[in-house]
């Protein structure tokens, strides 16, 4: 039985791979007509030098609003069950246990190496937002690069469990405002399109 | 030739992670699974892809592995001294 699937995994992988091979080996060239018409048309009409900015967040910018919220909806809801899976999960577990993993985790090369990296990470991932319509990236990926950042130094400023919880409250505190902003801002959006 | 390099890599990588024993060096070569292919991404001209492949892939997603894979472990070393 074992075997017979192994066959036809195997089979389905060779004809995927051949399908895939063909289409990319194929010479029928690209379509040109979008880009040729992006590449005249968006600085005069964006002002940004960076084609991929200027069209998810200036052509595109409804459609990227609307998938920021329900990306920040998944996250919300996603991170609520951890909480509560994490829970239910440490009933059981020894306390001094957990405590000692969480001494453990925070060796030496670790603290420097983050104490020095993280400030650096949070200092790019800002440039990345804020030069976004001039050098790669943007809004999306400097917020991924600064996120990566703040949990890299919650690795190391965890020190017990009251500064953790207060560090939690003042995150839920931020969360709340950018989410109700992002609504405000959505709203004004809709309301200017239908009236101005 | 060398995105050829860099996909016959990200091909042995992957295939290591699904197949190894220890959950861990999975975790850890789908982590090199994202920086190889983030720098396929920058080597193809698209560095906006390739940032966000590093931090997310690279780094968030294998933290949460990490985490969840830390839960897994004291849940089984649970289950085992129930047993």
């Amino acid at each position: 039985m074992r075997i017979i699937k192994k066959i036809i995994g195997f089979i389905t992988f060779t004809l995927a791979s051949l399908f895939i091979g063909i289409l990319m080996l194929t010479r029928i060239p690209w379509p040109t007509e979008l880009r040729d018409i992006y590449e005249t048309n968006t600085i005069q009409e964006t002002g940004a030098p960076n084609i991929v900015s200027a069209i998810y967040l200036g052509y595109r910018a409804y459609d990227t609003l609307g998938e920021t919220i329900v990306l920040f909806i998944a996250a919300m809801g996603t991170l609520y069950l951890l909480r509560h899976a994490q829970k239910s999960l440490f009933i059981a577990t020894d306390s001094t246990k957990e405590t000692l993993t969480y001494k453990t985790r925070r060796t030496s090369i670790i603290k420097v190496i983050v104490s020095k990296l993280g400030p650096a990470i949070i200092i790019f991932g800002m440039y990345i937002m804020a030069f976004g319509y001039r050098s790669p990236g943007g809004g999306f990926q400097g917020g991924s690069v600064l996120a990566s950042g703040i949990v890299i130094l919650s690795f190391v400023f965890i020190e017990n469990k009251s500064k953790y919880m207060a560090i939690t409250q003042m995150l839920k505190k931020i969360e709340v405002m950018v989410f109700i902003l992002l609504l405000v801002s959505f709203f004004l959006a809709c309301l200017q399109a239908l009236f101005f | 030739m060398f995105s050829a390099v860099l996909l016959s890599l990200i091909l042995g990588l992957s295939i290591l992670s699904l197949s190894h024993k220890n959950l861990f060096v999975g975790i850890i070569a789908l982590s090199a699974v994202s920086l190889l292919s983030a720098l396929l991404f920058y080597y193809l001209n698209a560095p906006d892809v390739a940032i966000t492949e590093a931090a997310v892939g690279a780094g968030l997603s294998t933290i949460a592995y990490l985490w969840v894979f830390r839960a897994v472990k004291t849940l089984e070393q649970n289950t085992h001294a129930d047993n």
